[in-house]
């Protein structure tokens, strides 16, 4: 169904209700983005982006709002930055919401995000979770999968649910399961375990491990450890292992697919790295971080670098930051610089962000990639903002290459009988 | 099996659940914090607990977001409205998080500089981190190349 009509749909569900009720608010965000690039085939493209958000609260009842949001670009050039057409729309998610005043139960309907456990997607359906009893919750979905591309569900209908049990501050622990079918087969049938434990306030592990049902393989973990900070020093370990055949189901791009794409399906990788983040006072971080890639065929990789920023996220900041990917035998090392500042107030902010990158092979002949962008934001009015960006860059696939990009935010509300709630 | 079942009997379970819920003695979280934070939030400031303790946006957050997004979505939207995660967790999406977030340079992307090349040798050290966003949907610029 083309956009617009979910959006005639969501204005003729805000209006009856406003008439229905005396305490609807109804808020917004329109974002406008005008985007100016020229290809490597020396075109000019200029595309003009419109993102709307909408928000009611209060409708019929007081604990059911409705929330919509999509966006269409339309090209003032033959063909688009993405060579697929001189228009597009996206509706992002469309859906009624009721909660209860009890329990943190809530119920979802329509095109919404799914983020539990294994599931992380977006379904046109319903979805629920309220609290149990003793700490437990749980969690259903069911519905058509939206798949990219189109405003429309795939044909393969996605359903599943999570069950989680928290104890205090100690842990929250989940087991979800996801099934994906289309017309005449199971597209994807996976369980996972969550888990985030934190067995005094200074240490936090948290993460997922996911279970490929349809093919009996573990797919991928996922996990993550913090400690600290003790005298201003946390400590960061991640573990990551992916089992490339029994992750990438059901990918939709070529590139991931088992034959003919370019990734190995019998690659199994395992990453294991870790951080100290150090900081000395309020603001300033100074972060030493490494990385190691392990592989069942292809040969070990290693990422390290240091990092180092100073953030006062109301007054501005400044960071830098310089990295070494290492590889063997399969030209994917690299080495990448980065330097931004940034000043805010209340009114303004500017910002100034550069980077640059050697490759260890050539590419196109070149072996070095840099870019530069220098951007603003003003308050325009009570409720707008302006800003503009304008970045260099020369890369092995640009020899010069220059973006603007200018937008304009507005956020606006209304109250029919009671206050708008702008969130 | 049928969509139109699937969904059925999701809204059933899904309506026994926010049954239950109705029952429960304890209130639900405020659908909106009272009021606005200033960014990046440190939930520990005011509420003690260790539970939201693990809120705190520290500077590696983003890192481990989807932990907490995954088992808190309640929590996530006290401050975060819908248009917050679709940026970037869109379903397709034209725009990169950088160029939303021109002048935010401090906050995680992982677009900036020359992606467009460094992407070739990020895509062969680590795909599964590229396939969680454009596996199976927001890809529409990978497959003007990757058909």
């Amino acid at each position: 169904m083309p956009i617009h009509i979910y959006f005639l749909l969501a204005a003729i569900v805000f209006f009856t209700s406003a008439t229905a009720s005396a305490e609807v608010g109804i808020a917004g965000e329109s974002r406008t983005y005008v985007l100016t690039r020229e290809t490597a085939d020396s075109r000019k493209l200029v595309n003009v982006y419109e993102y709307l958000n909408l928000s009611a609260d209060h409708i019929f009842t007081d604990e059911t709002d409705f929330y919509v949001g999509g966006w269409f670009r339309a090209s003032a050039a033959d063909k688009d930055s993405v060579g697929s057409g001189s228009s597009a729309d996206e509706l992002d998610y469309a859906y009624l919401a009721l909660r209860s005043r009890t329990g943190n139960g809530a119920l979802y309907a329509g095109r919404v995000f799914v983020n539990e456990g294994v599931m992380a997607g977006r379904i046109d359906g319903v979805y629920g979770r309220t609290d149990l009893v003793g700490g437990l919750s749980a969690s259903v979905f069911g519905g058509g999968a939206v798949k990219s591309g189109d405003s429309s569900s795939s044909g393969a209908t996605a359903y599943g649910g999570r069950l989680a049990h928290a104890a205090g501050g100690l842990y929250a622990l989940g087991l979800s399961y996801l099934a994906e079918s289309g017309d005449s087969d199971a597209i994807r049938e996976e369980a996972g375990i969550d888990l985030r434990l934190m067995p005094w306030s200074m240490a936090e592990l948290s993460g997922l491990s996911g279970y490929n049902g349809k093919q009996s393989e573990w797919m991928r973990h996922s996990w993550h450890l913090t400690i600290g900070p003790y005298a201003g020093t946390r400590l960061l370990a991640d573990y990551e292992s992916v089992d490339y055949g029994a992750y990438m189901t059901g990918a939709a791009t070529g590139v991931f697919r088992r034959s003919g794409g370019i990734i190995d399906p019998d690659e199994k990788m395992t990453m294991s790295g870790a951080a100290i983040e150090f900081t000395p006072s309020d603001g300033l971080t100074v972060t030493a971080d490494y990385r190691n890639y392990s592989y069942d065929i292809k040969d070990d990789s290693n990422r390290y670098g240091c990092a180092m920023a100073w953030i006062k996220p109301e007054s501005g900041g400044a960071g830098l930051s310089i990295h070494r990917m290492d590889s063997k035998g399969d030209d994917t090392g690299y080495e990448e610089a980065r330097a931004y500042a940034f000043t805010r107030t209340e009114k303004a902010t500017l910002s100034a962000d550069v980077s640059a990158s050697r490759y260890d092979r050539a590419i196109n002949g070149v072996d070095t990639g840099w870019t530069a962008a220098v951007s603003g934001a003003w308050s325009a009015g009570a409720s707008g903002r302006l800003g503009a960006s304008v970045e260099y860059a020369s890369t092995p696939d640009f020899k010069s290459e220059i973006k603007g990009f200018v937008n304009y935010i507005y956020r606006f509300a209304a109250a029919f009988g009671g206050e708008a709630n702008g969130n | 099996m049928d969509r139109k079942f699937l969904t059925s009997i999701s809204l059933s379970v899904i309506a026994i659940l926010l049954a239950v819920s109705a029952c429960s003695n304890d209130n639900s979280l405020r659908k909106s914090h009272p009021f606005e934070l200033t960014a990046p939030p440190v939930c520990s400031g005011c509420h003690g607990d260790d539970r939201k303790l693990a809120y705190d946006h520290t500077p590696d957050f983003a890192r481990k977001h989807s932990s907490y997004a995954a088992q808190g979505r309640q929590i996530c939207t006290v401050c975060h409205a819908p248009s917050f995660c679709s940026d970037c967790h869109a379903g397709r999406e034209e725009l990169t998080p950088d160029m939303k977030m021109k002048t935010s340079p401090e906050r995680f992307s992982p677009h900036r500089g020359d992606y467009m090349t460094r992407h070739k040798m990020d895509g062969r050290i680590d795909p599964a981190r590229c396939f969680v966003c454009h596996g199976r949907a927001n890809n529409a610029r990978c497959s003007a190349c990757h058909k």
